[in-house]
């Protein structure tokens, strides 16, 4: 079944694959179209974690499902919000398969890290400008079986659903590798990460700059 | 202070188990206990036991089919049987021992592993060792007997010891020749450049050349039943059995001379070599020969056998006791060069015995398999002694350096725990964990796979064809089936996993194969050029459902290649 479709599902022709480009591309746009990016140092940081993250994801791409993405949504989710969080994972996911490899799952990974991005925003990850680590290991490990879930879901279609089964039971020992990667990351490069986007702008901050914005255009 | 103490204490601790495994025993055979025991009941068994991988096979006679139907067994090293394979027309004692034979290729075709059997009716089959699946078999000649004597592998072929002559085989079950000698009865040939030499029951020692022209050499008025031993490219060793007694004798093969070297006792065993000396056994005595240069007796001890040598974990020497009180001796030469008696092992059911031995060694512990003419096999071990896996000879130097990484690492934790950092200690434990489950994903994914999956139900036979030759037997296929035409390869042996198999098939056929790096393993992009919507394979039928690196397969599986 991995042979036959892939990693993730069925390649797409020429023209399905720029229109799903142009639609990610589009959510991407829209969920970084928000005040604080006026700032051109904010937008200068943040293109640069993307395509550190990216490039990150393109070096390990021979270790066995060692994703630093996975991580780094968390964190970015947790201390840049859900909207920054969702555009970093959707542009994340189109840079690296732009070299890695396009087809219909980079809709599903897109999908998933941006479900784990979510998921770091809401888990009060940073506590008094402190990240929690053990919160991040718990949320790491379940953020890989997450996201290996969603991103199998993109051979939906293609086989019934006993050999779905088979699938997802075939790929544990990927999961389990997945969330140990997580942790790891978690444990060497946690904090240094989570201090590199504190010189970005925190939720509060956003917040005053909307309400300053709001209260000088009044 | 207390960190260097620590480290040494963990460089110890995982060093342990090397130094356990280098103080090896030397008065093993007292250490030996009885593990198993089976009775085959009313049949014989003459040869010794064969252990090949994780399996043993072991083979009983019978004279009369009331007593038992003679069979190949195929057991595990528990004693469970895997397979059996039956001959009710080999009503003769059966005394051919087994041959096992490694899968390769050679001149004359492929072959797969096989295990050789010759049966009293003069048949002769070669098994597949994992099923017992014939694989190809020959029929001999049979005069009252048939196959009595034990085959002899020459290269890519196998000489088989007829009942009054030889027959040469290619191991993929095509004959080269027939020859038609003397009778014979328990000899077995001897392949020596090129050509064959073998002994009858008139005391004659038969020579066929690489041209298939035969002469003769009368040794004397008794029989040969041994494989002559090989002293030099110009000597062989015969022992010659007589009426009351038997002789020792060397021949010249250059110029006919024929030399006694000793004369010994009566009904002979079968003499085998080790390293300079000769051993051999008798009615009264075991005896030794130093053939360094002229063979000439160097003593004798009081022993009586009668059947097969057997030489196990280099120097020691088991001899079955052919009477019946029973039981084996266990003999070693010393530094003085003198044979001498280390031990005896007896049991309660001892009875006459001629069949050998089979020694076995895994992880420093010492296994032998003992076998009486009552067809009680016995599995005896010593105390298990751990080695650690890496201390193999094959270890690579990527081993050795994530070898020494990992225990960097693992004693970085340590210290760091007893400083109480237990975060970095955290770090460092889980960074060896990733790097531990990392150099072994390859097997964890591999085992998981034929955990999940059900291969009870991945039966060779289902996706074999009628159409494919019979070499084809019990060795690995490779089909590629395109959107617009089939190529089919067979007969391919030793491959481990689908990838390999298919990279071997594609090479050897011509194709061009097109893989690429995935985290998820290796993946087949295109055969012969052509990808179109994926490629899927099949192993005996099922969907492989990992990368096909990880995709295990035995020696006789039928891969498929499906293009989508």
């Amino acid at each position: 079944m991995f042979q036959s479709y892939g990693v993730h599902g069925p390649v797409l022709g020429p023209v399905a694959g720029l229109a799903i480009d142009i639609v990610l591309l589009g959510l991407a746009f829209w969920m970084l179209a928000s005040p604080d990016m006026k700032k051109v140092s904010n937008i200068l940081t943040f293109i640069t974690l993307i395509f550190g993250i990216s490039l990150a994801r393109i070096l390990m791409s021979p270790l066995p499902n060692i994703q630093p993405v996975t991580v780094a949504c968390l964190i970015i989710g947790a201390q840049l919000g859900a909207r920054r969080g969702v555009a970093f994972a959707v542009l994340v996911t189109m840079i690296s398969n732009f070299i890695l490899g396009d087809g219909i799952w980079t809709v599903y990974q897109a999908i998933g890290w941006s479900t784990v991005a979510i998921i770091g925003a809401q888990s009060k990850l940073i506590i008094d400008s402190k990240l929690q680590l053990g919160r991040l290991y718990f949320l790491g490990i379940a953020s890989a079986f997450l996201f290996d879930f969603i991103a199998s879901l993109s051979v939906i279609g293609t086989v019934n659903a006993g050999e779905f089964m088979t699938y997802l039971i075939n790929g544990i020992p990927y999961d389990v590798v997945h969330a140990l990667g997580n942790v790891t990351m978690a444990a060497w490069f946690g904090i240094w990460f989570s201090d590199v986007i504190t010189q970005f702008q925190s939720m509060e901050e956003i917040e005053q700059t909307v309400v300053d914005g709001y209260v000088i255009g009044s | 202070m207390r960190i260097i103490a620590t480290f040494f204490a963990v460089l110890l601790f995982l060093l342990a188990p090397i130094s356990a495994a280098e103080s090896n025993d030397s008065n093993w055979t007292s250490d030996l206990t009885q593990q198993w025991n089976i009775d085959f009941e009313a049949v014989y068994v003459s040869t010794r036991p064969v252990i090949i991988d994780e399996s043993i096979y072991v083979r009983t006679s019978s004279s009369t089919i009331d007593n038992g139907v003679p069979t190949i067994y195929s057991l595990d090293f528990s004693g469970n049987q895997q397979w059996e394979v039956t001959n009710p027309n080999s009503t003769k004692q059966d005394m051919s021992p087994i041959l096992s034979v490694s899968a390769g290729n050679g001149e004359c075709g492929n072959w797969p592993d096989m295990l050789l059997i010759g049966w009293s009716d003069g048949l002769f089959q070669a098994l597949n060792p994992t099923n017992g699946n014939v694989i190809w078999q020959h029929s001999t000649e049979f005069l009252s007997w048939g196959i009595t004597g034990k085959a002899t592998l020459d290269g890519d072929s196998i000489i088989i010891p007829t009942r009054t002559g030889i027959d040469k085989l290619c191991l993929d079950g095509d004959l080269e020749f027939s020859q038609q000698l003397g009778l014979g009865w328990r000899n077995s040939p001897t392949a020596l450049n090129g050509e064959y030499w073998i002994g009858d029951e008139s005391g004659t020692l038969w020579h066929v050349s690489a041209n298939q022209s035969v002469n003769s050499y009368s040794i004397g008025e008794g029989k040969i039943r041994h494989q002559p031993l090989i002293i030099d490219d110009d000597n062989l060793l015969i022992h010659l059995q007589l009426p009351s007694e038997s002789e020792l004798k060397s021949l010249d093969t250059t110029t006919g001379e024929l030399t006694t070297v000793a004369k010994l006792g009566s009904s002979p065993a079968m003499p085998e070599i080790m390293n300079q000396y000769v051993i051999t056994a008798d009615a009264s005595y075991v005896s030794l020969i130093d053939c360094l240069e002229n063979c000439h007796m160097v003593n004798q001890v009081p022993f009586r056998s009668n059947g097969e040598v057997s030489i196990i974990f280099d120097d020691y020497i088991f001899l079955p006791h052919n009477s019946q009180e029973g039981g084996y001796g266990i003999f070693t030469i010393s530094d003085e060069g003198e044979l001498y008696q280390v031990d005896t092992l007896n049991f309660a059911d001892d009875w006459y015995g001629t069949a050998g031995l089979a020694g076995h060694e895994v992880n420093g512990q010492k296994q032998i398999l003992v076998v009486n003419d009552n067809a009680n096999l016995k599995f005896l071990s010593t105390d298990y002694v751990l080695t650690l896996e890496s201390s193999n000879a094959d270890s690579d130097w990527a081993t050795i350096f994530a070898m020494v990484l990992a225990l960097i690492i693992i004693s970085t934790t340590g210290i760091q725990l007893l400083r109480e950092r237990f975060q970095s200690a955290f770090k460092f434990f889980i960074l060896f964990i990733t790097i531990l489950v990392y150099f072994s994903l390859g097997d964890i994914i591999s085992a998981w796979a034929d955990l999940v999956e059900d291969s009870d139900n991945s039966d060779p036979d289902d996706a074999w064809s009628e159409n494919w030759p019979d070499n084809w037997l019990g060795t690995q296929v490779v089909i590629f089936e395109f959107k617009d035409g089939l190529i089919e390869a067979g007969g391919y042996v030793g491959h481990e996993d689908v990838l390999e198999l298919t990279k071997y098939a594609t090479s050897e056929q011509g194709i061009d194969l097109e893989i690429s790096d995935t985290s998820f393993g290796k993946y087949v992009v295109s055969i012969d050029g052509k990808s179109g919507d994926g490629w899927e394979y099949y192993v005996n039928g099922q969907a492989g459902t990992i990368s096909a690196e990880y995709q295990s397969i035995d020696s006789n599986a039928v891969v498929v290649w499906k293009q989508l």
